[in-house]
């Protein structure tokens, strides 16, 4: 043993020196340099592939959320370095990337995938190597405070959104004879089966469901035989702009006036410009949020309003998804800086046990909430019900209905 | 119940045609490119952007359309068919054309974007039912198209050459045929083909860079249905699989669409293998 530490030049002396200042860290905590490299924040967003529309909004919300916290000195006097990673739209890409940033990287927090088909895979990934997790996917089976103590969500759920799309139809429109058209996506399957649930807890079966090809061409058909059935309200659950304007587009060449409900993707201009008729985006009501809502003089709130203010030089590009998948890129980083602040270091359970007790996160997006036992966070009251054709100035006008 | 039929009729004829340039880069080459769907795609990306973008007429569009298509037919025979067919007996094609078509869709993808975009009304009509535009110029132009290169095969040298090279490529290079020059041509037709398809079924699919895989796909067992090498069984064949997509859709729901549509390729490859209108070669030894 004495000769292999000779051989390799070091003394006994050197090495009980070692050992002792080894001892001295250990007591103490890591030396102080560790403390002044920046924070690395992993961040997995699809920007390339079918999603890339939102994902590049969100992506760019989350480096202004960054920006922003830099400028303004960072956290804890730490600047934060963004480790970003484009799974392109594929779950399979998503779990490669989050091993590197996670084992590679040695990332503080991760944040995304931006949808809950890429998530799902990478949670054990991450609460594996005990990092802080922020998902940015809807589906509400994704959170589980005892599975996933260090995951949270930096989004409404799925289900927070479809309850208060099928509550606008029944207690505003007056409508309770519902159709329910959705695309055949895991998400289309999932909240079909959630609109039912929240229509029997209000003692209602739908008129009518149909579960179609996310690209099929032509949905007249669907949309005759909701009619036929008799409903007075179509409840229209898919994320995808294609799917969305061809039921308009039914609706408004059968003449058949009757209210559309559906997901925020309803609100982009995108679906606008796929209709035969603008007129056909009329009586189309989607789930959106408080935060982008105009008030009477056609402006958004403070704190949305400050945040396009501080970015509008480079925001515009990112507008065409709407300002809400924008501020949900933004909310990411937030919530991190807000855990941060209050754990008063980047320990992710430290983070996590701070999170649980601060009673507000105000972001752009929205209030959050969490505790030990809700790592959803996202507060109902941030989300409302908006017309669909009434954007103006990056927001929309509340569904108000007579 | 007719805009089942009509929409079934106009899905039928968009797989007919894809199913007719499969056959047309069949015939001299005996590849079946997985890059066919993305023709449409480009073809009607291309319009799009010609008429609402750029604000040029309709018809400068179409000409935009077909020669991007041509273009993208030649460059797929020279990149991801010629050097591989010469090298390898092996079915390498299969990766070098779908290569080639992810490749393609994702700078399509890249450039355009992933939002499916409006396309234009080629002729000025009010929505109308089941006699609307966009119903029936996919199925119009599927049946020119159909008899168009009948005519062309049975009238032309050119097309009579193709028939020679499909049925022994090394005879008629024997009896002086440029085999290679005459494939190339085959991929531009292709092309040009394939792009109309997407500029007649435009106003169904929207202007689209997801379309190709699933249009290559379903003009594919349309193909199969009908039986390679016949333009008659193509079109019969997407007419088939177009009615069946649109019944079943119409009475069990999309649940079941793709199955019913792989089931019925799986259960006609095992009870008639040629399909429906293709014939058992018999090699002599």
């Amino acid at each position: 043993m004495v000769v292999r530490i000779r051989r390799a030049g070091v003394s006994r002396r050197r090495v009980v020196q070692g050992i002792g200042a080894a001892g001295v860290v250990g007591i103490t905590g890591f030396p102080a340099i560790a403390e002044t490299r920046p924070i690395r924040f992993g961040w997995i967003a699809a920007v390339t592939g079918i999603f890339a529309t939102n994902a590049l909004a969100q992506d760019y919300g989350c480096r202004m959320g960054v920006e922003d916290i830099n400028k303004a000195g960072g956290l804890l006097g730490r600047q934060i370095e963004i480790f970003m990673r484009d799974s392109a739209a594929d779950p399979g890409k998503a779990v490669g990337f989050a091993k590197e940033l996670v084992f590679n990287q040695d990332v503080d927090v991760v944040g995304g995938p931006l949808n809950s088909g890429e998530t799902l895979p990478t949670l054990n990934v991450v609460a594996g190597a005990r990092k802080l997790h922020i998902i940015e996917g809807s589906i509400d089976e994704l959170v589980d405070p005892v599975k996933y103590p260090l995951m949270f969500r930096g989004l409404n759920t799925n289900g927070q959104w479809l309850k208060v799309g099928v509550n606008f139809g029944i207690d505003q429109l007056k409508k309770t004879r519902v159709a329910i058209i959705n695309d055949n996506t895991g998400y289309g399957v999932l909240a079909r089966d959630a609109v039912i649930k929240v229509l029997a807890g209000r003692g209602l079966k739908p008129a009518y469901t149909a579960t179609v090809d996310a690209n099929k061409t032509d949905l007249t058909d669907e949309v005759n035989k909701a009619r036929d059935a008799g409903a007075d309200c179509i409840q229209m659950w898919s994320n995808a702009t294609g799917f969305q304007a061809r039921v308009l587009n039914a609706r408004g060449e059968q003449k058949w006036d009757v209210p559309v409900v559906a997901h925020p993707t309803l609100l982009q201009e995108a679906v606008a410009n796929l209709l035969t008729k603008r007129a056909y985006w009329e009586n189309a009501y989607a789930t959106g949020y408080k935060n982008a809502l105009l008030d009477a003089n056609d402006r958004l709130p403070p704190l949305t309003q400050g945040f396009l203010d501080r970015h509008k030089d480079t925001a515009g590009p990112y507008l065409a998804a709407g300002i809400s998948a924008f501020l949900q890129g933004n909310g990411a980083p937030l919530i991190y800086a807000a855990g941060v602040n209050k754990a008063g270091g980047t320990d992710a359970a430290a983070i996590a046990a701070a999170l649980e007790t601060i009673p507000v996160i105000e972001t752009p997006f929205g209030p959050f909430s969490y505790s030990p036992t809700n790592h959803n966070g996202y507060q109902d009251d941030g989300i409302v019900m908006m017309v669909a054709s009434s954007g103006k100035n990056n927001g929309w006008r509340a569904a108000q209905v007579a | 119940m007719l805009l089942v039929i009509v929409n079934g009729l106009a899905l039928g004829g968009l797989y007919g045609m894809t199913a007719l340039v499969y056959n047309v880069m069949y015939s001299t080459s005996k590849v079946l490119s997985f890059g066919t769907g993305q023709f449409a795609m480009v073809g009607g990306i291309v319009t799009a952007f010609v008429v609402l973008n750029l604000h040029l007429p309709l018809l400068i569009g179409l000409a935009a359309c077909l020669v991007a298509g041509g273009l993208f037919g030649w460059a797929s025979e020279w990149i991801a068919v010629r050097r591989i067919v010469a090298a390898s007996d092996e079915h390498l094609w299969v990766l070098s054309t779908l290569a080639l078509s992810t490749m393609v869709q994702e700078a399509m993808g890249l450039w355009w974007g992933t939002d499916p975009t409006p396309f234009p009304r080629l002729i000025r009509q009010e929505f109308a039912g089941a006699w609307d535009q966009k119903f029936w110029f996919p199925i119009v132009f599927s049946v020119v198209m159909a008899v168009g290169l009948e005519l062309f095969y049975r009238r032309t040298m050119t097309g009579k050459v193709f028939i020679a090279m499909s049925e022994d490529s090394f005879a008629a290079r024997a009896r002086g045929v440029a085999t290679d020059r005459m494939r190339s041509l085959s991929y531009v037709i292709a092309g040009v083909l394939g792009a109309l398809s997407g500029f007649a079924a435009g106003q169904l699919t929207f202007a689209d860079f997801s379309l190709g895989i699933g249009l290559g796909l379903s003009g594919f067992i349309a193909l199969a249905l009908g039986g390679i090498g016949s333009s008659l069984g193509a079109l019969v064949g997407g007419v088939m699989l177009g009615m069946m997509i649109a019944f079943t859709d119409h009475y069990f729901g999309a649940e079941y669409q793709k199955t019913i549509a792989i089931g019925l390729l799986v259960l006609l490859l095992v009870v008639r293998p040629q399909g429906l209108f293709g014939t058992n070669r018999v090699r002599h030894v």
